[in-house]
């Protein structure tokens, strides 16, 4: 139990922070934190010293997240859609934007916009590999993130000119 | 595209490194998680069965104590022949001697046996063996050493060895170099050394006879099952009636002696337990108070004794039946370890203090109800699958020759997790005085 509290203390803010943008919410970001611990102490004995220990958590983490919200129906359609150019300016230079809001812009999009999202921009994953760990086409990769983007960017303007306002 | 640029560089920078600590509660239940599952990791009913199950192994392994087994066990051990300074064909024609003394490098119980076996009209041929009982083979660093003044052909060399290693691959056979090459007598030779193991065989057997570690024996058992609280696990207003009925239990008993003092025994048995409430009150109901479940799906109310106040059952009253009587039986495969600690007794009669403990799968689960109007069927719902109990009792022992021995053993078993939930504070124990014929080898 020593070991696993201590594994614990090193890596649970990591780990949650992972968490919490992968999921819906706080709510399912702790649940989705102590199942990526439980899988973790099961399977620490398979953890091959080749890579970094870190970067193995933050995998299980990752992939426990993506169990939650992989879709279950394959039979939900999604438009294809190439990269969509969006010419909207918006100002960016007021980078003071609050990391909550932005946690909550995140965790506002549907589920796969937004594990599309966090794997291609935060976590640099290529659209082949996020095609295989969400078993969809690598188009629909494609558009899901040019989507999450333009939600996301829809949002901050919304709220850019929320604040011009005020 | 710059845009996109932009949306991902703004929360790649805010959030790739997000970090933020959980509330505690998360680890609190991290830890109780692994810990109910550690729990579970090892049942110790697994103890119970993997003990049973390595005796039955065992028993499989190391079948009658084999002299076969033996000779293969000494000839894994260091082998130092000697033979005289002398030309092999005098070896063989006469007069040479072959001393096998077979050192143990690993501890020496004190079980030591020496035995020469001096064979053959013409060749003295003498096997002297210091064998060791042990159970478990290690074959570990095992070398073989032929003393360096023989003149041994290459053709008999691994003749020799090769009768009495056989199997022993692991061996390093230190021979020195050979200097006479003679072919003759080759198969000859190889008759008398395994003609003398056969021997030697035979009479390993007849001195080992009375030493048996294995015994099996066909068990049977009266059982009178009780409870250690005057209550019942029916019904609560039953209690102060249940009484403890004769049941039996059969079954096989395997045992396996360590050493002169201790034993370990398992086996597999059927044990019966039955209880049985007389003169009882039953009142069919819409509610089921008790913890029966009949197989007509109908309720029942019991009261003990037939003094009728039924101030007790709110239930709107049915049927009335007097003088029911509640029998319930049930019946569980029991696989016992226990170990067996000899205290008095000699050859002929011996006393074992017995201790353990028995693993219970509930196996018939019956429960029958009978008033003179009534014949109802159910079973108990309150009953473990699993159950165990703390077994203690004595074992005498009588032999009545080197094969068979009888056995007479009162033994008190106490259950430890008989019912789910319920239970009336019932717990429920057997005195059983069991018996059986043992085969011993």
């Amino acid at each position: 139990m020593a070991a696993q509290s201590e594994i614990y203390e090193l890596y649970a803010d990591v780990l949650f922070g992972i968490c919490l943008k992968y999921s819906r919410n706080y709510q399912d970001a702790e649940d989705t934190l102590q199942d990526s611990f439980l899988i973790i102490f099961d399977k620490i004995t398979q953890y091959n010293k080749k890579g970094s220990f870190e970067g193995w958590l933050k995998r299980i983490a990752i992939n426990t997240a993506l169990q939650k919200y992989r879709k279950k129906t394959p039979l939900e359609l999604v438009k294809e859609v190439t990269e969509i150019e969006d010419l909207v300016e918006i100002d960016f230079k007021d980078k003071n934007l609050d990391i909550d809001f932005l946690l909550n812009l995140i965790q506002q999009l549907p589920d796969q916009y937004r594990l599309v999202f966090n794997l291609y921009v935060l976590d640099s994953y290529s659209h082949k590999e996020i095609s295989k760990m969400l078993n969809i086409s690598e188009g629909t990769s494609k558009s899901n993130l040019s989507r999450a983007r333009k939600k996301l960017k829809i949002a901050l303007e919304t709220q850019q000119k929320r604040e011009q306002n005020a | 595209m710059d845009i996109n640029k932009n949306i991902d560089q703004l929360f790649k920078e805010k959030l790739k490194n997000l970090e933020t600590t959980p509330n505690k509660k998360v680890w609190k239940e991290i830890e109780s998680k692994i810990s109910k599952k550690k729990r579970r990791i090892f049942p110790f009913w697994w103890f119970s069965s993997g003990v049973a199950a390595l005796l039955i192994i065992g028993f499989f392994v190391f079948p009658f104590n084999d002299t076969k087994h033996q000779i293969k066990q000494n000839t894994s051990k260091k082998i130092i022949t000697k033979t005289p300074d002398k030309k092999i064909d005098s070896f063989i024609k006469g007069g040479a001697k072959i001393i096998i003394v077979q050192k143990n490098e690993n501890k020496i119980t004190p079980s030591q046996k020496k035995l020469s076996i001096k064979k053959r009209d013409d060749n003295k041929l003498t096997i002297q063996i210091n064998s060791v009982r042990k159970e478990t083979i290690k074959i570990s660093k095992n070398s073989v050493l032929v003393t360096k003044n023989e003149k041994f052909s290459k053709d008999k060399k691994p003749l020799i060895m090769k009768s009495i290693l056989d199997e022993t691959k692991e061996n390093q056979a230190l021979i020195p170099e050979n200097k006479i090459a003679s072919n003759n007598n080759k198969d000859s030779k190889k008759l008398d050394f395994s003609k003398s193991i056969e021997d030697y065989k035979e009479e390993k057997k007849y001195k080992n006879s009375d030493k048996k570690s294995w015994s099996v024996a066909p068990v049977f058992a009266v059982l009178n099952s009780n409870s250690f609280t005057n209550t019942s696990p029916i019904d609560p207003s039953l209690s102060g009636s249940t009484k403890g009925k004769n049941s039996v239990s059969y079954g096989i008993q395997v045992a396996y002696q360590i050493n002169k003092k201790w034993s370990i025994q398992s086996g597999f048995h059927l044990q019966e337990i039955r209880f049985e409430n007389n003169k009882i009150t039953v009142i069919s109901s819409d509610i089921n108070a008790s913890n029966i479940t009949f197989n007509s799906d109908k309720n029942f109310v019991f009261e003990s004794g037939d003094n009728t106040s039924f101030a007790s059952t709110s239930s709107p009253l049915g049927a009335l039946n007097l003088d029911g009587e509640l029998a319930q039986n049930y019946s569980y495969y029991e696989i016992p370890v226990e170990i067996k600690y000899h205290l008095i007794g000699q050859s002929k009669f011996k006393t074992h203090l017995i201790g353990g403990f028995s693993t219970l799968f509930l196996q018939e689960n019956q429960i029958r109800l009978s008033t003179s109007e009534l014949n109802e069927v159910g079973k108990a719902n309150n009953l473990n699958n699993i159950n165990f109990s703390g077994n203690l009792g004595i074992d005498l022992n009588y032999n009545l020759n080197t094969n068979w021995s009888m056995h007479i053993n009162p033994m008190l078993k106490t259950q430890f997790n008989t019912f789910t939930k319920n239970n009336n504070r019932f717990r429920p124990y057997s005195i059983g005085l069991y018996t059986g014929i043992h085969y011993q080898f």
